[in-house]
């Protein structure tokens, strides 16, 4: 069931996804030639004024995409799920837990691409055939380079993007579900929730971390020490992800109840 | 056919009456095989299990018989038929006197009235 | 065995009870109507029934066990209001239905999308509201399920569209299943109906078949209904 949830997640998604994704390409193509259209002396007015068009539309564009990503994910789960056509879903013969893992999974996807896109799109505003050389030599350093050990710095750097990924999207999810139990204002309960879950959360990490103080200092002795710094980096990510998979779980459980239990689709 | 179904009688009751002013009137002929129970329940827009029932009443009186594969059937007994149609005149001719009579009318009058009335319709 | 059975079934919303100790039963092959004016506990029944509430005490049990994922697959639940996504087609909407219930029969849908000249290319936010709701209803109705459950399906639709979907109902009976239908306009439904219930502020004051009680009063239902909840 998980793999048709995921099927219709990303059509449902991709339909608001990709027009923005390829707007923010669009306006940074567009941008790259009309700078260029601009670079002798004295262009005309109306390239003047189109690149400075422009030059806003891709600096807010840029500075949005991953806002609205998000925006994009929270107003998801609350239509799909917390509103009308919840009636559907959770009438569907499938148990909560394979709906959140649906949501968490085509969210993360989208985060990852919306990073992508704002990369892509700050390469085809500066893109030209020298500049498109430099990043070929780059890269072909960066591969001719790569040992054992930054391959693994990478892959674990991955793993804590994808950590975050669930955080954050389950960090949500559980305000919205426990908001949205009230019968009104329920946008604004579930705002209220996420502040008052973030600041439980810092608490509870300098909490635990007071706890772990020894385990901190080993890590800040080893990094100084510079004796090792590969361990240092393991033992930084090992606590890093213990932190993120403990708060997720936490969130999990929270959506979970109010979905089971304090569902209200008015 | 057209269903006359009202509020306050039983509608499987009801039912038996409209099936019966069928045969009676031979919309439903002798040996014509009747529509299904969804058929019937659609049509008449009563649900199947009450159609299911006045069938059922239909043929412990004799005018419905039922063949397992085939579906059910206006009887044959030509003699059935009649006394049918002669049951639905009499309940008519029936109410028709009581009603007259809370008019007032004497039985002559609505002899003549009834002679009349059929007297102009042949012109 | 009852299809859907409630003992003792209490819902309350803070103190409120919607429901108070609710005992009923359903059994396979029957059309149900669970009659009462709104606000009586209907709809929060029907949502008990299918899992998108639980119970505060007692218990309901659909075919003996308690709503999950198991009970989901066999109840076809037409909720109170039109939810189907409108980014959908009615094409992508039977495929949809296809994917997740296997008692979906896709032709008798395209059949019954196809007597009513709907589009199947069509998205379904540019059809009227009037054919969504069919197209919702004939999505209900298509499922080869043990018990319908639907929520005021003539609260406010045209006569038309109100014979439609009664004889969309009455076509689609399967002496193995059983239908529910809530609703507060008996007069328009009474004549489909075996079995009544009437409930009001959450209590059940009379369960009996139709026809039982149009022969016990000498009246309608609908009549009946109404000296019942005379305000």
């Amino acid at each position: 069931m998980l793999g048709k949830l995921l099927k219709y997640e990303l059509r449902a998604s991709s339909h608001t996804m990709l027009p923005l994704f390829g707007l923010l390409l669009l306006v940074s193509g567009l941008t790259n030639l009309v700078m260029r259209a601009a670079n002798g002396t004295n262009p005309p007015v109306v390239i003047q004024i189109l690149l400075t068009l422009l030059t806003v539309s891709f600096s807010v564009g840029m500075l949005a995409v991953g806002l609205v990503t998000v925006f994009a994910m929270v107003q998801r789960f609350r239509n799909n799920l917390l509103r009308d056509e919840g009636y559907i879903m959770h009438t569907l013969p499938v148990s909560i837990h394979t709906h959140i893992w649906a949501k968490v999974i085509v969210s993360g996807l989208w985060y990852t691409l919306s990073a992508a896109v704002f990369v892509l799109a700050a390469f085809l505003v500066a893109a030209d055939a020298e500049f498109v050389q430099d990043m070929a030599n780059v890269f072909g350093e960066l591969l001719r380079s790569l040992s054992f050990e930054s391959a693994e710095m990478l892959a674990e750097l991955l793993g804590m993007f994808i950590l975050m990924n669930i955080f954050l999207s389950l960090l949500i999810y559980a305000s919205l579900a426990a908001g949205h139990s009230l019968p009104t204002r329920k946008m604004l309960w579930s705002i209220l929730t996420f502040l008052a879950l973030v600041f439980l959360t810092s608490l509870a990490s300098r909490g635990i971390s007071s706890l772990t103080v020894s385990l901190v200092d080993g890590i800040t002795t080893l990094i100084y020490d510079g004796s090792d710094a590969m361990t240092a980096w393991r033992a930084v990510c090992a606590v890093g992800a213990g932190y993120l998979i403990l708060f997720s779980a936490v969130y999990y459980l929270i959506t979970v109840w109010f979905m089971k239990h304090r569902l209200n689709l008015e | 056919m057209e269903w006359r179904l009202d509020g306050e009688a039983p509608i499987w009751a009801q039912l038996v009456e409209n099936v019966k002013r069928g045969i009676a009137s031979g919309l439903y002929g002798p040996g014509d095989r009747l529509p299904t129970v969804r058929d019937m329940a659609v049509e008449a827009g009563v649900n199947p299990n009450t159609v299911q029932r006045a069938l059922a009443e239909l043929e412990r009186e004799g005018l419905v018989y039922s063949q397992r594969t085939s579906g059910r059937f206006v009887t044959e007994d030509a003699s059935a038929v009649a006394a049918v149609r002669k049951e639905l005149a009499e309940a008519k001719t029936r109410a028709y006197l009581e009603a007259m009579a809370d008019l007032g009318y004497s039985r002559e009058e609505i002899v003549s009235m009834v002679d009349g009335k059929s007297k102009k319709e042949e012109n | 065995m009852a299809i859907l059975k409630c003992a003792a079934l209490t819902k309350k919303y803070g103190r409120a009870p919607a429901l108070e100790g609710l005992d009923m039963a359903v059994e396979p092959g029957r059309i149900v109507g669970l009659l009462g004016p709104n606000g009586s506990g209907k709809t929060t029944l029907i949502k008990l029934a299918n899992g998108l509430l639980r119970p505060s005490s007692g218990q309901i049990l659909v075919d003996g066990r308690e709503p999950g994922v198991e009970t989901k697959k066999l109840i076809s639940y037409l909720p109170e209001r039109t939810c189907i996504p409108g980014w959908m087609s009615g094409e992508g909407l039977m495929g949809f239905y296809a994917d997740f219930y296997a008692d979906f029969d896709r032709k008798a849908a395209s059949d019954m999308l196809a007597r009513l000249d709907i589009d199947p290319r069509a998205k379904l936010r540019h059809l009227s509201k009037g054919n969504r709701e069919k197209v919702q209803l004939i999505m209900v109705m298509a499922r080869k399920a043990r018990l319908y459950l639907l929520d005021e399906p003539i609260g406010g639709v045209d006569p038309a569209a109100r014979d439609y979907i009664l004889g969309t109902i009455i076509s689609n009976y399967n002496p193995e299943a059983a239908v529910v239908i809530s609703t507060h306009l008996i007069a328009d439904v009474e004549k489909i109906l075996d079995d009544v219930i009437f409930i009001s502020r959450g209590r059940m004051l009379l369960s009996a078949s139709a026809d039982d009680v149009r022969e016990k009063h000498g009246k309608s239902v609908d009549e009946v209904f109404r000296e019942v909840f005379k305000c």
